[in-house]
């Protein structure tokens, strides 16, 4: 859980955790306007624990991951927050630093995997440039740790498929291989931006019962991006929920799904279909969300709030514990004792 | 790889055949009898006796596919005519100078390529900077200038001011620097805009994304992932942009006297000397197929989808 009494600083954060985020705001300045993009974004991801960051398109989610790794391009910038890493803030550290940090302490695997991988080269050219550049190793003993590695994601026959092109290869098997090439160096920190998404529903699933296996094999912390529910509830230790560039409710998986408190995480959850009733069809939350550019002073939900009222309008709701493990950003619900708060009495 | 290669090579044909009519049709389309034309550069005064005999001697006489049976046979023995100026077999001449052309055009695509990939790198990578800017301002420039301009420019500053490079003539390297600028020089800023566009275009693509989330070095990422992507569709317009480049020898050749097939052309032109014009054009229309075979095979090592694709089609 994030402390939230204290904004920063290493020696205030839990031993426990390997990437701890504190305020995190990334913007784009664009020539429409500053676009927040990520607007003050904090939490925790510890050892063999999967962070899972839902939201709608346009949230924020892949932005945070980007930030994370120190890839936001201009004109996006990093404006301010900490991140750290195993307690080492990494927005102290040089662009070299953090190459030589990306793709070993933290790895990522990307939304779509047809995109992922150059379309140029050889499975085995990416695998070993990357073994090289980390490793130092080449040619024959980087081929044969290419090769394992691609076993140890289930691909069959992965001597043949390290000479293949990404072309080659179906949607499943590209990811797969993305996620060998992401696992390789056990990464302390995986994060996977919708790393199913593109794939068909019976690949999807494979992946990630996979994937949870690997995760579990390598004590990485995992970030996992998606707004699949269904994906959340497979794999997800905890939950935080992105509205507009900000975190509106966060913590416990069990809790989250049990006792949704922020208005939005709730009509997240009822959008979920459900076989066997009438609700079968997909109903996505009503309304659009707000423009990044000029966020409004007050509960950016507001709009398509069900509870929304007068009092909503006082400033940007925080953050707040409101029970042990289970934050949540909104006037009603903080203003409500915590005891008094339960799904059914707001609904 | 090797079935694209044979089906490439067999659509040539009917490429072969279009231009063999084309250069054929050439010289019934111009003006004025051909027996005529030769009695005349060789000084004999064209009466219709003499006329009449000449024209039985060529054959002008038969059906024009019967003529053309003859032409074309004739040419695949590389027997182009004499021309009408020198004398002497077209192919020899042709063949004679074509060493020269290719020196040129050769040194041209080098210097092409040794500027224009670097600046079109640096002006993708340093968008809107000043580097940008002067490849732009540039590209303008060597779109706009005329290459005869240039190389009278490049003649009397380099040549007649400074002394550094001979003044024409075909010789050492020193006599091939300017020629060869000059040829290359509105292409080279052609081709370093588009390649920047080309990289910027790569540089946006998700798998420089991901390569950069793997901890690649920048110059690894810039000038293998990128590069390769980014050098296609480069390669694809260097083909279609051969032509031009053939065509600028011409007026290159004349302006620094280079004794190559462009000039004598040039010379053959002003003399209505229809043999060599012939000649060359039916050569020039070989060597472009051939670089455009060149320029297929190359891409198609550089793009594996291509490769492996095309070749399963067959
Ligand atoms: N380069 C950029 N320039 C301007 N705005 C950007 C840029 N990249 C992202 N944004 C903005 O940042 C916001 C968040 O985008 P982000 O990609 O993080 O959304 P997401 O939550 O990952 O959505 P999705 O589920 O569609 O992947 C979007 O509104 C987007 O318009
Ligand atoms: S603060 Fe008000 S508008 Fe915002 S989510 Fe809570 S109830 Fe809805
Ligand atoms: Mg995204």
């Amino acid at each position: 859980m994030v402390d939230l009494s204290q904004t920063g600083g290493a020696d205030t954060i839990s031993s426990k955790t390997i990437l701890n985020v504190r305020n995190l705001c990334t913007y784009f300045y664009t020539r429409q306007g500053v676009v927040k993009a990520v607007n003050g974004v904090s939490f925790d991801v510890k050892p063999g624990r999967t962070l899972a960051i839902v939201g709608e398109s346009g949230s924020g989610k892949t932005v945070t991951a980007l930030s994370l790794l120190g890839l936001i391009d201009p004109p996006g910038k990093i404006v301010s927050g900490e991140i750290y890493l195993d307690g080492r803030n990494l927005l102290g550290l040089s662009r070299e630093e953090l190459r030589r940090l990306r793709g070993k302490d933290m790895a990522l695997v990307f939304q779509d995997p047809m995109t992922s991988l150059n379309p140029v080269f050889t499975i085995g050219t990416q695998i070993t440039e990357t073994l090289t550049c980390h490793m130092g190793i080449a040619g024959a003993e980087a081929k044969i740790k290419a090769i394992e590695m691609l076993k140890r994601v289930g691909l069959p026959h992965p001597e043949k498929i390290i000479k293949r092109y990404p072309f080659q290869l179906s949607g499943g098997q590209r990811q797969r291989v993305m996620i060998a090439l992401a696992l390789s160096m056990n990464p302390r920190v995986l994060i996977a931006d919708e790393p199913t998404t593109a794939l068909d529903v019976t690949v999807q699933a494979q992946i990630l019962y996979e994937m949870r296996q690997l995760i579990k094999d390598c004590r990485a912390g995992v970030i996992l991006i998606t707004h699949d529910l269904g994906v959340v509830a497979e794999l997800a230790d905890e939950v935080a929920v992105m509205y507009a560039g900000s975190i509106v409710e966060y913590g416990d998986v069990y809790e989250i799904f049990d006792n949704p408190l922020h208005p939005y995480t709730r009509a997240l959850l009822k959008s979920i279909p459900r076989l066997g009733t009438k609700d079968e069809v997909l109903r996505p939350v009503q309304g659009q969300p707000p423009s990044l550019i000029d966020l409004p002073g007050r509960c950016a939900f507001l709009p398509r709030c069900e509870h929304g009222a007068g009092g909503c309008r006082a400033g940007v709701p925080p953050l707040e514990e409101i029970i042990p493990g289970h934050a949540v950003a909104c006037h009603r619900v903080i203003a409500a004792k915590p005891e008094e708060v339960t799904l059914r009495e707001l609904a | 790889m090797k079935q694209y290669l044979i089906k490439r090579l067999f659509y040539l044909i009917p490429v072969m055949f279009g231009v063999s009519i084309i250069t054929f049709g050439l010289i019934n389309l111009a003006p004025g009898d051909p027996a005529e034309i030769i009695l005349r550069s060789s000084g004999v005064e064209p009466t219709l006796e003499a006329v009449d005999a000449l024209r039985e001697e060529l054959g002008l006489n038969d059906p024009v596919y019967i003529q053309y049976g003859r032409w074309f046979r004739d040419v695949l023995h590389l027997d182009l005519g004499q021309s009408y100026r020198t004398g002497r077999p077209v192919a020899e001449e042709i063949f004679s100078r074509f060493p020269a052309t290719l020196e040129l055009t050769v040194a041209a695509i080098f210097f092409m390529l040794l500027i224009s990939i670097p600046s079109g790198i640096l002006a993708a990578l340093h968008r809107h900077a000043f580097v940008d800017h002067l490849s732009r301002i540039w590209a303008l420039a060597g779109a706009s200038l005329p290459g005869f301009w240039l190389g009278l420019l490049l003649i009397y500053y380099f040549s007649v001011k400074l002394g550094i490079f001979p003044v024409m003539g075909r010789g050492g390297l020193d006599h091939l620097v300017l020629p060869a600028v000059t040829l290359g020089f509105g292409m080279a800023a052609t081709y370093a805009r588009l390649l920047r566009a080309s990289m910027l275009e790569v540089l946006g693509q998700d798998y420089i994304k991901v390569a950069r989330a793997r901890g690649l070095k920048e110059k690894l990422i810039v000038g293998r992932h990128a590069l390769k992507n980014a050098l296609l569709p480069v390669v694809t317009a260097f083909g279609m942009s051969f032509g031009h480049l053939l065509g600028g020898a011409v007026i290159v050749e004349t302006i620094f006297a280079w004794p190559g097939v462009g000039k004598f052309f040039v010379d053959a032109i002003f003399n209505r000397d229809y043999p060599v014009i012939q000649g060359y054009a039916l050569f020039m229309a070989v060597v472009f197929v051939i670089v455009n075979l060149l320029v297929d095979i190359a891409y198609v090592f550089l793009d594996p989808r291509i490769r492996l694709e095309r070749g399963r089609q067959v």
